[in-house]
């Protein structure tokens, strides 16, 4: 097997709350390999979040080692992170909350080229109408605002600008949840297209298995900071070994027709 | 006990409802179910009484078997927020007992006591310490939780809830699934549960009516609208359902124009 594209080791952080130290993350082991799909899966608060920010650097963890295509991001000075950060991006929850509400979808998807001068300024826009294309939104998106998008239009945008700088690995945190379900297989089917196309690897956080079920091939569940359980989707989910496990799919709604 | 006739409510030019008739009989529990800008929260709020000043409001909202209900007293509401029915610089006790006291004529210490034996019900650890504290020092989903005893505290007959599991993860979602399903059977309830869940509409419900861009697409008992959707919206909605039989890793169907129901090849 190939060498992980991501490689996590030994991660801890604790937090202090209210007088008490609480473990966010206690002693976390996780590999992903290039171009697949490995969802990280469990209730609020097991930790899930504060792994994809240690990952993106925006959480510093207390100790343990993440490596990106070999190299080790937590050692790295702030201007060789820069020169990397192209390589690994992340999409949010909440495609309203990710935009600068005064920034034109050129804007949005021009400006990684930008900070990362990938492209000169005479390019961005047809750099910006490509990507646009490669999402499936209409070209005349380009000039219109956030809030004039449709919630589906938004996280299409988002997904757009996570991969203006063709990154190796871009982290997934619930990029569906606040989908209609109209629009939401879509979402998924296009990820879907992207990694096959791209070769792009994904980080996938979320709560719901169904949701992993439908594009990730490993899952790790976490629970209080721990990844109980790892493996290969089928198996995991046809053979639960933890109750945590047990518990994320009992929670899972089923049509009832009784 | 709720006669909804030919309702239609506008916001400026922007019709959110249009001409809704729908009914929903003493003890049944129905499922609103619906995407965003359904009208599916517009419909709950004109029932509640609750729509903003300046919403255009033609039809009628009857309540048949009840004689001039009040909300909180006769109509409890949960909204998916908690934040909209909790006041952050109150109690969680002072909350849920002022709604005894002002609906019910408890005095304060009865309504304390009351207080403290809704929220053991609902499952919130020492309730009698908990009375004490705010809404900040609770879990999103213990807070609903609250929300929900406060809702219930002065015993009303049909309650309202407005998305009170989506803000939460599935695991905590199936915890407070179980507590309303409870609660409505032991005392009785009228439920009238806005969703946009189909599977939880499915759980919860004993009848479905499902709206898309302010329309009523079609209604009735859920295992007969599900078993033979008549709309094609609807099965658009089911085929595009997600669940632990979803194949794995497939390229999944998309609902397209006129709801026609895609599965593109991966």
């Amino acid at each position: 097997m190939a060498d992980p594209l991501l490689k996590i080791r030994g991660l801890r952080k604790t937090f202090t709350r209210a007088g008490h130290t609480v473990a966010a993350l206690d002693g976390v082991d996780l590999d992903v390999p290039p171009g697949t799909t490995v969802a990280l899966a469990g209730a609020s608060g097991s930790g899930k979040s504060t792994l994809a920010r240690c990952v993106m650097r925006l959480t510093a963890p207390d100790a343990g080692t993440i490596h990106l295509a070999g190299t080790e991001l937590l050692a790295l000075p702030e201007p060789a992170l820069r020169a990397l950060r192209p390589r690994f991006q992340m999409v949010f929850q909440d495609p309203s909350a990710a935009f600068n509400p005064r920034a034109t979808v050129l804007r949005a998807l021009s400006d990684p080229l930008r900070l990362h001068n990938l492209a000169p300024r005479h390019e961005w826009r047809d750099r910006a109408l490509a990507l646009l294309q490669m999402v499936r939104l209409p070209p005349d998106l380009i000039d219109r605002r956030p809030h004039e998008l449709s919630g589906g239009q938004r996280q299409r945008v988002a997904i757009a600008r996570a991969l203006a700088t063709n990154p190796r690995l871009v982290v997934l945190d619930e990029p569906v949840s606040a989908l209609d379900v109209s629009v939401r297989n879509a979402v998924l089917n296009l990820l879907q297209d992207l990694q096959d196309r791209t070769g792009v690897a994904y980080l996938l956080i979320s709560h719901d298995l169904a949701v992993v079920r439908a594009i990730a091939r490993t899952v790790a569940i976490m629970e209080a900071g721990r990844i109980v359980e790892h493996g290969p989707v089928a198996e995991v989910f046809a053979h639960p070994a933890t109750d945590t496990t047990r518990r994320l799919l009992a929670a899972v709604p089923r049509l009832s027709m009784a | 006990m709720i006669a909804v006739q030919n309702l239609s409510v506008a916001y400026g030019t922007a019709q959110a409802l249009d001409a809704i008739s729908l009914t929903l009989a003493q003890g049944r529990r129905l499922a609103v179910l619906g995407e965003s800008g359904s009208g599916k929260s517009t419909l709950a709020m004109a029932i509640c009484g609750l729509l903003p000043t300046g919403a255009r409001t033609t039809g009628r909202i009857g309540f048949p078997t009840l004689n001039a209900p009040v909300l909180g007293r006769d109509i409890g509401v949960v909204f998916q927020d908690p934040a909209g029915s909790l006041n952050p610089v109150l109690t969680i006790g002072e909350q849920i007992a002022e709604v005894a006291v002002v609906h019910r004529g408890h005095t304060w210490r009865e309504a304390e006591a009351h207080a403290a034996r809704l929220l053991d019900r609902m499952g919130i650890p020492r309730p009698t310490e908990a009375l004490r504290r705010h809404p900040h020092e609770f879990s999103g989903g213990q807070r609903q939780r609250i929300a929900l005893a406060a809702a219930l505290a002065a015993d009303p007959v049909l309650l309202i809830a407005d998305e009170p599991t989506s803000a939460l993860d599935t695991v905590v979602q199936h915890a407070m699934v179980e507590l309303l399903d409870s609660l409505v059977r032991e005392r009785g309830l009228t439920l009238l549960f806005v969703t946009h869940d189909i599977a939880l509409a499915s759980m919860l419900a004993d009848e479905v009516a499902i709206l898309h861009a302010g329309r009523l697409m079609e209604s009735g008992p859920v295992a007969q609208v599900f078993r033979t959707p008549a709309h094609a919206y609807t099965r658009a909605l089911l085929a595009a359902r997600l669940d632990l039989d979803t194949p794995l890793q497939h390229r999944l169907p998309e609902i397209g124009a006129n709801f026609t129901v895609v599965t593109p090849h991966g």
